[in-house]
């Protein structure tokens, strides 16, 4: 005889069997929710930002308050966010004169412990350099640096020059500032370029430097930094406020390591 | 022949016999669940999460040495549902969840309308943070004096521990008086990237560099030093005595 | 960062002038250990950042450098100096820039640093590891690669020797870090920078506290080989 038990089983898989069944019709497709995509990306191109504000507050004292930049959406991110891929270049540290771009395996970085694989090169040509600048001790020869020069510098750089594995994921800074790495901005700590000047001391002169970025997203981009102060004066003092960075870059969005861009 | 029939027969019979009173119920599969849960602002693999649909929960374990202070969420969902925060809305400021506590919560809407929540839980796989006591009898607290009409003056003191996270932002270091009342935080005049046991404090008073906590403490006081380091906090169990003088 | 520390005036300290011999300073030797200690070379002492400062000059920092073998110093105030001091082998390290905080090697390619078109074959790669534990140097590709000039502020990124904090303006050594070095004539050589102030304090607190004496402690390995056991 069969037994009371083994009927309930055997009807109990009987219908889990048809349950199955009917399940397998359906896909079970998974939908993923998209959050909507309300960011616009640039065109390649050339872009200037004029006076964004980082902190107005700086002073040498102190860090300034952080600037994190989206190259490629061209706008400021909020500092939350640095952890995440939302940006590409900061602007940090005293007078906001620590350029990192976001890496988050770099030691110091205000990435750090977040997705972002950018770096960064500066390119230096000790040929151009000598123009306006001591090759042998690093400081400029005189001030203020003529502006034709930074197109210059820009225009000159047509092409990404190294191989990524070049490119640096430490800050781009004040030159030969306590190291010995070429900057983007000269710091006259004693004022020593304009002696006797006590207006003098304490000025960060930006260079005509191009530094190279590799985006979060992989794309390629020249940056020159023409400012730090408000309203970009050409030959500031310690009247002038800092905190006011005065940036062009030019984007290739193509893939590409071209930084031919009209 | 006929046996074998007459066996089928009765087999069947009580097959549907069977069948009428022995009833499986059949569940169908609810279709406002949330799928995959992971963290994707990290380097390399994301940090998937642990999803518990009986007790409709997500747990995220979190490693310390990330000192991550914003999540970024993608999310599945069963076919059809959508889910509010939508995929990608950030969770920020995460120390502020772990040291006030914030619910957060996940509403999956089926393509039926019936509308499953889930809480999230992050778990941190951090070190113990512990702290050495500052004075070590509690019927002799170490002080500290401070002069408010001098030129110049400055106490220091030393917190030693294990546990410290290496980046000071996840820092925070107050004192707490009887009340339980917090003040601060201090200013941890040491960066320890590589020292993670001690940290360092000195309060100032000097024209309008003096620190910031000298405004708000009273005459004297009697203070725990308590440090919140990324999820953890410890407090000492014994006070310092702090006077300020000529206040 | 030093904007305060023009404001502030610096009493009077004592100060010894910098004579162009060995300054003086003190050397700890445990019998343990064969690391040199130095405590509390004076370097310019004389100098300031900042005007109306008692007993001190306004100017910029005269590079001091010393050897390890000798443990000699040289002060190089003016071009008579670096002719004399600069382009040879026998120094190792110098303590340049403000404060005389800027540590460098003597390396004769390495434009902007005193032993620039010397004999120099020095170099430094950061090692985080506290010094008794840095056994060996590492292989060359790292020399190549990562090798320094020198080290000073470290501004978050790793490459320094102390941490300037911007809340009280004191300089803090970075601990448990050692800089592993070529010496002038390429000997490998450990080196651990302590402290700018005077005594050689654990915690400073004093805007005014005396400085910069440098404490430091370092081992050469003078048989050529990598080995940088000094236990």
């Amino acid at each position: 005889m069969i037994s009371h038990l083994s009927w309930r089983t055997v009807t109990a898989m009987l219908f889990i069997a048809c349950s199955i069944v009917a399940c397998s019709k359906n896909d079970n497709k998974n939908e993923i929710i998209d959050p909507g995509e309300t960011s616009t990306t640039v065109k390649t191109g050339i872009y200037k930002v004029v006076n964004l504000v980082a902190d107005t507050n700086a002073t040498s004292a102190g860090n300034a308050v952080e600037l994190y930049y989206n190259l490629e959406e061209n706008k400021v991110v909020p500092a939350s966010l640095k952890q995440t891929n939302k940006w590409d270049i900061v602007f940090y540290g005293i007078y906001n004169s620590s350029v990192y771009p976001n890496n988050g395996a770099a030691v110091g970085s205000p990435g750090y412990g977040g997705p972002g694989t950018a770096r960064i090169y500066v390119v230096t040509d000790r040929q151009f350099d000598a123009q306006y600048y001591d090759v042998t001790n690093f400081k400029p020869i005189s001030l203020p640096i003529p502006r034709e020069l930074w197109n210059t510098a820009f225009n000159a750089v047509k092409t990404v020059p190294v191989t990524d594995e070049k490119m640096v994921v430490r800050d781009a800074g004040l030159d030969h500032f306590q190291n010995n790495f070429d900057g983007w901005g000269y710091y006259d700590f004693y004022g020593s370029l304009f002696p006797g000047d006590p207006k003098k001391t304490h000025v960060v002169y930006a260079l005509p430097r191009v530094i190279i970025v590799k985006t979060v997203k992989g794309h390629y981009a020249k940056v020159i930094i023409e400012n730090i102060y408000k309203d970009n004066p050409e030959n500031p003092n310690r009247d002038n406020k800092p905190g006011y960075v005065t940036f062009r870059y030019a984007i290739q969005m193509d893939g590409s390591k071209n930084l031919d861009i009209q | 022949m006929k046996k074998i029939y007459q066996r089928l027969a009765a087999v069947l019979l009580i097959f549907s016999a069977c069948t009428k009173t022995e009833t499986i119920p059949f569940t169908p599969e609810a279709d406002n669940q949330l799928l995959e849960y992971k963290i994707v602002n990290v380097q390399g693999t994301p940090i998937y999460g642990a999803i518990n649909q009986a007790d409709s929960s997500v747990t995220i374990y979190l490693p310390f040495y990330l000192q991550l202070t914003i999540l970024e969420p993608e999310l599945k969902v069963s076919d059809g549902a959508t889910i509010t925060p939508a995929s990608g809305t950030m969770i920020e400021d995460l120390l502020d969840f772990f040291r006030n506590g914030r619910t957060i919560k996940y509403n999956v809407k089926g393509k039926a309308g019936n509308v499953k929540g889930y809480t999230l839980h992050i778990q941190v796989q951090q070190p113990d943070l512990t702290v050495k006591e500052i004075t070590t009898d509690p019927a002799n607290p170490v002080t500290y004096n401070i002069d408010m009409k001098a030129f110049f003056d400055s106490f220091s003191f030393t917190l030693n521990g294990a546990g410290f996270a290496s980046n000071l932002d996840m820092i925070k270091v107050v004192l707490v008086d009887e009340q339980n009342k917090e003040y601060g935080p201090l200013d941890i005049s040491q960066f320890n990237t590589t020292d993670l046991t001690t940290l360092s404090f000195s309060i100032t008073q000097y024209k309008n560099m003096s620190s910031a906590i000298l405004a708000t403490l009273p005459a004297t006081g009697l203070y725990k030093v308590r440090i919140y380091s990324y999820a953890k906090v410890a407090t000492t169990q014994n006070s310092i005595r702090i006077n300020l003088l000529n206040k | 960062m030093i904007k305060h520390l023009l404001k502030i005036a610096i009493p009077l300290v004592t100060i010894s002038l910098m004579v162009s011999c060995s300054g003086k300073d003190k050397e700890i030797v445990d019998p343990k250990d064969a690391a040199v200690m130095i405590f509390d070379l004076p370097a310019d002492t004389a100098a300031s950042m900042g005007e109306g400062v008692d007993g001190k000059d306004q100017r910029q920092f005269y590079t001091i450098t010393f050897s390890f073998k000798t443990k000699e110093t040289h002060v190089i105030r003016n071009a008579a100096d670096s002719a004399k001091y600069l382009k040879n082998a026998e120094w190792d390290i110098a303590f340049s820039k403000e404060y005389n905080s800027f540590v460098v090697v003597n390396n004769g390619g390495i434009a902007g640093t005193p032993g620039y078109q010397g004999p120099g074959v020095g170099n430094l790669v950061i090692v985080d590891k506290p010094f008794d534990q840095v056994t060996s140097a590492p292989a060359d590709t790292e020399f190549e690669n990562n090798g320094l000039a020198g080290v000073g502020w470290d501004n978050g990124n790793g490459l320094g020797w102390f941490f300037y904090s911007l809340n009280n303006h004191i300089c803090v050594p970075v601990r448990n870090r050692t800089y592993v070095l070529k010496t002038a004539t390429g000997n490998y050589a450990k080196l651990e920078l302590l402290n700018i102030y005077k005594g050689n304090p654990p915690v400073v607190t004093d805007l005014f506290w005396p400085a910069p004496y440098l404490t430091f402690r370092y081992y050469v390995q003078t048989d050529g080989s990598r080995n940088l056991k000094n236990r």
